[in-house]
C-alpha cells in the first residue's frame, strides 16, 4: 500500500494532457477510482520543492533506488500527456489496487522501476514485470502496476483442506495468542515443523490450471509447514487473478472505462480531478456478507435491487484559495425514495442557541426519522413480501406485527432525526490518582489519593425532541433511584458518564435535549448562548439536511500539546501553517440524487495551487504512514 | 449518542505512567512472600479510552474482564507449583492497581515457579534463562528479569516515552540487619531491614545491571 502510494506520488508529478486514454487500463472490477486531471497545477514544483517533502524519502527509497540520479522527471521517460488514475476494488475472491499513467520512453521507465523483473508475458504486445506482489504492464505507451491479494478466507479454506488431507487434522492456532500479539505470533511462529509429504504437493500443483509465468523453479517444494502452504496457495491464487484480469484488458478490451458508462462521463468532465464510487457494486462484491448472501439468495438478490443505480461521484477544483469538491450521491428509484422521504426535515433553528460562535467545529443535522421508517418499511416490505424463502417470510410477518402493534410514532417523536454537535475547544478537569507513601523506618506503604489535573475535549451534543415531558419523566425518576444521576436546578448530572471518569450533564430544555461535558453551559447558559455569541446559522439553515464546519486552524492550534504522543504531535506538525476552513453542505435532495459540496477555504491566497496540493498530499501521508 | 462521544475520545489517550513495585520478604529459612504491584492510577482516563475502543492500531482491544480473568489464569498456574503456598489477587478496576502475594517455602522454588509459568506461555518479552535470586550464607543475591533487546527494539518512541516516565520500586526485606550491599542505588530504612531501590521502568529495562544487588545480613 505504502509503495503504491509513494509511486502515485511520483506520478502525479509527471502527465499533462491526455494524447492517450492510461484510464482504459483500469480493470472492471474497481470500484473505487481517483483520477488527476490537471496535472498542469503540478508543472512549477522543482524537484528541489519536491525532495523536501517527507513523502519524497519514501518514494526515493522505493522507487528511485538512486536510479534516477541527476536525471529530470522528462529523462525518467514520464509522458505527460496522460491521466494519472489510482484504483481499488474488491470481488467475492479478490481485492485489487493500482494504479496507471504514460509513459514517453519506456527504457528509461524501466531504469527507475529497476526492483521489477520481466517474466514470460501470455498477451501478445504486452509487456510484464513482476516486483514481489506487485505486476506492471507495459502496452504501448501506457502502464499499469497492480496488486491482486487474494480472499484471505478463500486461501485459508484450501489451505485447510490440504493440510487436513494429508493427516494433520485441523489447524487450529492458539486463539490466546492471537488476541494479545498477533502480530508477533505470525512472524515468528517456528512451533509447526511438520511437513506436508511431498506426494500432496506434487499433487496439488499437477492439479493447477494455472502457472502463467513459470515461476516455481526457485521454490522449495519438498518442507512447508502449514503457513508455507498458504504463501504458496496464495501466490497460486494471486497469479490466476492476474491472469484473469490481463486477459480482460488486454485481450478483451474490458475495462472500467468501456463497461460503465457513468464512469466514462464522470472522468471527461472539465475539472482538475474526479472520483468515482460504485456503491451497488460494493454491495454485491462485500465479500463480508458472502454469508448473507448464502443464506438469504433471494433477499440478497432484492437487497441488490434497492441499491441499483446508487453511485457515488465528485469533481475536485481548485479556485484561488479553495478547494471545492462537489459530491453528488445517485440513487435508483426505491432507495431514492428512502432517502428523500428521510432527509424531507425542516433545519431546527434551536440548535443555534448552544453552538457558541468561537466553537472549533461543529455539525448539524435533520433528518425525519419517522418518514424515512415508513417509507423504509413500505419499499422494503414490498420487496419481500413475495418471497418463497421461509426464512425471509418469517422476519416479514416479525416486521409485520412489530410495525402494527408497537407505536413506532411515538418513538420518533422521542427522538426525530435532527441533532448536533459542537466542539468548543479543551478544559482541565480533576480527576484523582493513587500515590504510594514510604515510611522511612520500614519501607512499608500506603496508599493515598492524590488530585491530578487532565484536558478533556469540551463538547455538547444535542437532539430535538417531541416528547420533552416524557424524557422529564424518566429523568426524574432516574435520579431518585440511580445514584449516579443527581437532580441540579434544571439539569441533572451524570457522575462518571464519560470513560467512568468524567461527570457529564444533561437537560431538556424545550423541544432539545442537551448533553454536555461542561457544567457552566447550564449553569449560565441553560437557555442558550446570548444572541451576540452564538454562530451565524445561515449557511447551515440553508443546506437543511447536514451541514459540517471545521476551524482546522484553529482547532489544531488549541490542542494541548502535552496530551499528545509524538506521533500525534507529528502529525499536527505536518497540518499547521497550511490549514483553513472545511464545510460541508447538502446543496441539492431530489428522489434521483443528494449533491454535498465541501469547501476547504485557506487562510491566504495561494499563490502555486500545485505546491499547496503537494503541502495536503504531504498531510496525508503524513497521516496514513505507519 | 454513544458514537459520538466515541468520536471525542481519540484526544483522551493521554501519555501513560505505570508504577510497579515487587516487594520480596525473604525469612532465615529462605521461605516468605512476594509482593507485586502495579498501580497505572495516574492513566485511568487514558485506559478507560483504550477499553472504550474494539481495535487499537488494527489489534483487537481486550476487554477488561479479559484482562482480568488472565490475571486470575497467571495466579491459578503460579498456586499449582510446587512451593507455592499461598497465591491471592486484588484487582481495582476503578483505579486500575493490580496487586498479587505469592507466599513461598523456598525461594529457589519461586523462582522455578516462575521460569515454569513464563515458560510455559512461550513469551519473548521475557528472558528468564538465567539465575533470578539466590539465597546462600545469609547472603541474597538479586537479578534484573531482563526483557530481550529485539523486544526492546519494537518499543515504539511513545511508548519508550511512557516507559520513562513510569517507576519501578524493589524492595527486598530481611529478618536480620543488612550488614553490606553491593548496588550503589540501594537505600537502607532506619531500622536496617529493609533496602529498597528505586528506578524508571524504561531504565530497568534498558540496563540489565539495574537492579542486581549482593546483600549480606547478620544472624
Amino acid at each position: 500500500m505504502k509503495f503504491l502510494f509513494s509511486a502515485l506520488l511520483f506520478c502525479l508529478f509527471t502527465a499533462e494532457s491526455f494524447a492517450q486514454k492510461s484510464e482504459e487500463l483500469i480493470p472492471r472490477d474497481a470500484v473505487t477510482t481517483f483520477s488527476i486531471n490537471n496535472i498542469n497545477l503540478l508543472k512549477k514544483i522543482s524537484m528541489d520543492d519536491l525532495v523536501q517533502y517527507d513523502f519524497m524519502a519514501e518514494v526515493q527509497s522505493e522507487l528511485f533506488d538512486g536510479s534516477t540520479n541527476d536525471k529530470t522527471l522528462k529523462d525518467a521517460g514520464f509522458d505527460f500527456n496522460q491521466r494519472i488514475n489510482a484504483f481499488f476494488g474488491q470481488t467475492q475472491e479478490y481485492e485489487i489496487s493500482g494504479f496507471t499513467f504514460g509513459i514517453s520512453d519506456e527504457s528509461s521507465i524501466l531504469q527507475v522501476f529497476d526492483d521489477f523483473d520481466e517474466i514470460q508475458s501470455h498477451i501478445p504486445g504486452v509487456k510484464i514485470l513482476r516486483s514481489e506482489l506487485n505486476y506492471l504492464f507495459i502496452k504501448g505507451s501506457s502502464v499499469l502496476i497492480l496488486r491482486v491479494d487474494p480472499n484471505t478466507k478463500l486461501v485459508k479454506d484450501i489451505a485447510d483442506s490440504i493440510w487436513y488431507e494429508s493427516g494433520y487434522g485441523y489447524y487450529i492456532p492458539d486463539s490466546d495468542l492471537n488476541i494479545f500479539n498477533a502480530d508477533e505470533y505470525y512472524e515468528e511462529d517456528d512451533t509447526f515443523e511438520e511437513v506436508i509429504p511431498t506426494d500432496i504437493i506434487e499433487e496439488t500443483m499437477e492439479d493447477s490450471t494455472f502457472a502463467p509465468f513459470d515461476e516455481f523453479g526457485d521454490l522449495d517444494l519438498l518442507n512447508k509447514n502449514y503457513w508455507e502452504l498458504r504463501d504458496s496457495i496464495r501466490f497460486e491464487y494471486q497469479q490466476l487473478f492476474i491472469r484473469k484480469i490481463s486477459t480482460e484488458l488486454f485481450m478483451e478490451n474490458r475495462s472500467l472505462y468501456s463497461d460503465y458508462p457513468d464512469y466514462q462521463a464522470q472522468l471527461n468532465k472539465p475539472v482538475d480531478g474526479i472520483f468515482y464510487l460504485d456503491n451497488s457494486r460494493n454491495l454485491t462484491n462485500n465479500k463480508g456478507i458472502w454469508q448473507f448472501q448464502n443464506l438469504f439468495p433471494s433477499l440478497f438478490s432484492d437487497t441488490k435491487e434497492l441499491y441499483d443505480g446508487n453511485i457515488i461521484t465528485g469533481e475536485l477544483n481548485i479556485v484561488k484559495n479553495e478547494i471545492i469538491v462537489d459530491i453528488k450521491a445517485k440513487y435508483g428509484e426505491k432507495l431514492g425514495r428512502i432517502y428523500s422521504d428521510m432527509t424531507n426535515s425542516k433545519f431546527e433553528k434551536n440548535f443555534q442557541k448552544y453552538i457558541h460562535k468561537d466553537a472549533l467545529a461543529y455539525f448539524t443535522y435533520n433528518a425525519n426519522l419517522k418518514n424515512g421508517y415508513h417509507t423504509s418499511f413500505d419499499v422494503i416490505m414490498d420487496m419481500i413480501r413475495d418471497d418463497e424463502d421461509q426464512k425471509v417470510l418469517s422476519n416479514v410477518l416479525l416486521a409485520e406485527l412489530i410495525n402494527e402493534f408497537v407505536d413506532v410514532d411515538n418513538i420518533f417523536e422521542v427522538y426525530q432525526g435532527s441533532m448536533f454537535g459542537s466542539l468548543n475547544g479543551y478544559k482541565k478537569i480533576k480527576t484523582t490518582r493513587i500515590d504510594y507513601q514510604y515510611d522511612e523506618e520500614t519501607f512499608e506503604y500506603s496508599e493515598t489519593e492524590v488530585e491530578d489535573e487532565q484536558d478533556i475535549p469540551n463538547f455538547t451534543i444535542g437532539f430535538k425532541t417531541e416528547k420533552p415531558e416524557f424524557l422529564n419523566r424518566i429523568s426524574r425518576v432516574l435520579s431518585k433511584v440511580q445514584p449516579d444521576i443527581v437532580k441540579h436546578e434544571g439539569y441533572y448530572e451524570i457522575q462518571n458518564a464519560i470513560l467512568n471518569t468524567i461527570p457529564g450533564y444533561f437537560a431538556i430544555v424545550g423541544n432539545t435535549v442537551i448533553f454536555s461535558v461542561d457544567e457552566n453551559l447550564f449553569t449560565t447558559h441553560l437557555n442558550g448562548y446570548a444572541k451576540s455569541e452564538r454562530i451565524n446559522i445561515k449557511k447551515a439553515k440553508k443546506s437543511k439536511f447536514t451541514f459540517v464546519h471545521l476551524d482546522l486552524d484553529q482547532a489544531l492550534m488549541k490542542l494541548p500539546k502535552e496530551v499528545l504522543t509524538e506521533r500525534q504531535n507529528e502529525i499536527v506538525s505536518a497540518l499547521t501553517n497550511k490549514s483553513g476552513i472545511i464545510e460541508l453542505k447538502t446543496v441539492k435532495n431530489t428522489k434521483k440524487e443528494t449533491s454535498f459540496q465541501l469547501n476547504y477555504t485557506l487562510n491566504e491566497d495561494i499563490e502555486n495551487n500545485g505546491k499547496y496540493l503537494l503541502d495536503l498530499i504531504n498531510s496525508l501521508y503524513t497521516l496514513t504512514k505507519k | 449518542m454513544k458514537k459520538l462521544v466515541l468520536f471525542f475520545l481519540p484526544v483522551l489517550m493521554l501519555s501513560s505512567c505505570v508504577e510497579l513495585i515487587d516487594d520480596l520478604t525473604v525469612n532465615r529459612d529462605g521461605s516468605g512472600s512476594l509482593k507485586l504491584t502495579i498501580n497505572l492510577s495516574s492513566s485511568k482516563l487514558k485506559i478507560n479510552s483504550y477499553l472504550a475502543l474494539d481495535s487499537l492500531n488494527g489489534k483487537r482491544v481486550p476487554k477488561l474482564n479479559e484482562i482480568t480473568d488472565k490475571i486470575d489464569f497467571y495466579a491459578d498456574k503460579i498456586k499449582s507449583k510446587e512451593g507455592i503456598k499461598n497465591v491471592s489477587v486484588s484487582k481495582n478496576t476503578d483505579d486500575f492497581i493490580f496487586k498479587v502475594n505469592i507466599d513461598f517455602s523456598d525461594i529457589e522454588q519461586l523462582e522455578q515457579a516462575l521460569k515454569e509459568v513464563i515458560n510455559e506461555e512461550n513469551s519473548s518479552w521475557v528472558n528468564f534463562e538465567f539465575d533470578w535470586v539466590k539465597w546462600e550464607n545469609n547472603t541474597l543475591t538479586r537479578n534484573n528479569i531482563k526483557i530481550p533487546e529485539e523486544q526492546l527494539r519494537k518499543l515504539k518512541a511513545e511508548e519508550i516515552e511512557d516507559l520513562k516516565k513510569g517507576t519501578y520500586t524493589s524492595i527486598t526485606r530481611f529478618q536480620d540487619p543488612i550488614e553490606k550491599y553491593s548496588n550503589e542505588l540501594s537505600k537502607i530504612s532506619a531500622n536496617k531491614l529493609n533496602i529498597m531501590i528505586k528506578t524508571s521502568a524504561y531504565g530497568l529495562a534498558e540496563n540489565t545491571q539495574l537492579l542486581k544487588n549482593v546483600i549480606k545480613v547478620g544472624q
